[in-house]
């Protein structure tokens, strides 16, 4: 394999390290909450590119090979800004739960199911309950 | 939390959901999932407002609930909580039936 396959093999693996995050691994906690997989092979990908970028810029390569280099690197490098992101900045942007953090006693309340039937928070009374609040929009 | 439902039931909890969704826009998605707790839906962010877990524009457009776990005892008193500072961090049932036993 010559190392000029490697301009769009790199930008090829970074960008698979990124859709598989968000399509499989994502429902594994242990690399979903620090993408211990994805962000390697992201790197991974980035690394090629650059391998690729400069063996582009080796003797006598053609100016089409140097222009997929830098085009393939760039494309590489943007997944990887875009994963690292959303792991690292969007996923962090919330409100910081300051008045949720000082409540000490949930009082009864009744809300809709999502088969439209009402639920009382109160027929649950004389048994624990973990109370789950999801971000929705399932 | 579906996948550990029946070890939580035998700690003497049960499972309850919240989120902003309208029951019409969410009943396919969660039917899907299978879960047997009661998912319950909060439009009007009734509940998710009072406990300060809203997130305006959470979603492009739209309010929805921050991540958020509480357990309560038979009182409904909070004995633990979680408020994850990163939403694409959730508690994990491990931690849950931890807390719970």
């Amino acid at each position: 394999m010559s190392r000029l396959h490697f301009i769009w093999l790199g930008p090829l693996v970074t960008l698979a390290a990124v859709i598989s995050y968000f399509m499989v691994f994502a429902a594994i906690p242990a690399l979903r909450d620090f993408p211990w997989l994805n962000l390697p092979l992201a790197l991974l990908g980035v690394a090629l590119s650059l391998a690729g970028l400069f063996g582009a810029f080796g003797q006598g390569r053609r100016l089409a090979s140097k222009i997929f280099g830098i085009l393939g690197t760039l494309l590489s490098v943007g997944f990887l800004g875009l994963f690292g992101f959303y792991v690292f900045v969007l996923s962090y942007q919330m409100p910081t739960g300051e008045t949720a953090a000082g409540v000490s006693r949930i009082e009864n309340f009744s809300l809709q199911t999502h088969r439209g039937e009402s639920f009382d928070l109160a027929s649950f009374d004389g048994r624990k309950v973990v109370l789950v609040f999801y971000r929705g929009y399932w | 939390m579906q996948s550990r439902i029946d070890e939580i039931r035998s700690l003497g909890a049960e499972v309850v959901a919240v989120s902003a969704d309208n029951p019409e826009e969410s009943r396919e998605a969660i039917e899907a999932q299978g879960y047997d707790f009661p998912v319950l839906c909060d439009p009007n962010l009734e509940l998710i407002g009072k406990l300060g877990l809203l997130h305006e524009d959470g979603l492009p457009d739209t309010d929805i609930s921050r991540p958020a776990v509480f357990i309560l005892d038979e009182q409904r008193d909070v004995t633990w909580r979680e408020l994850t500072d990163n939403w694409r961090v959730r508690v994990r049932p491990e931690t849950i039936l931890a807390e719970l036993r």
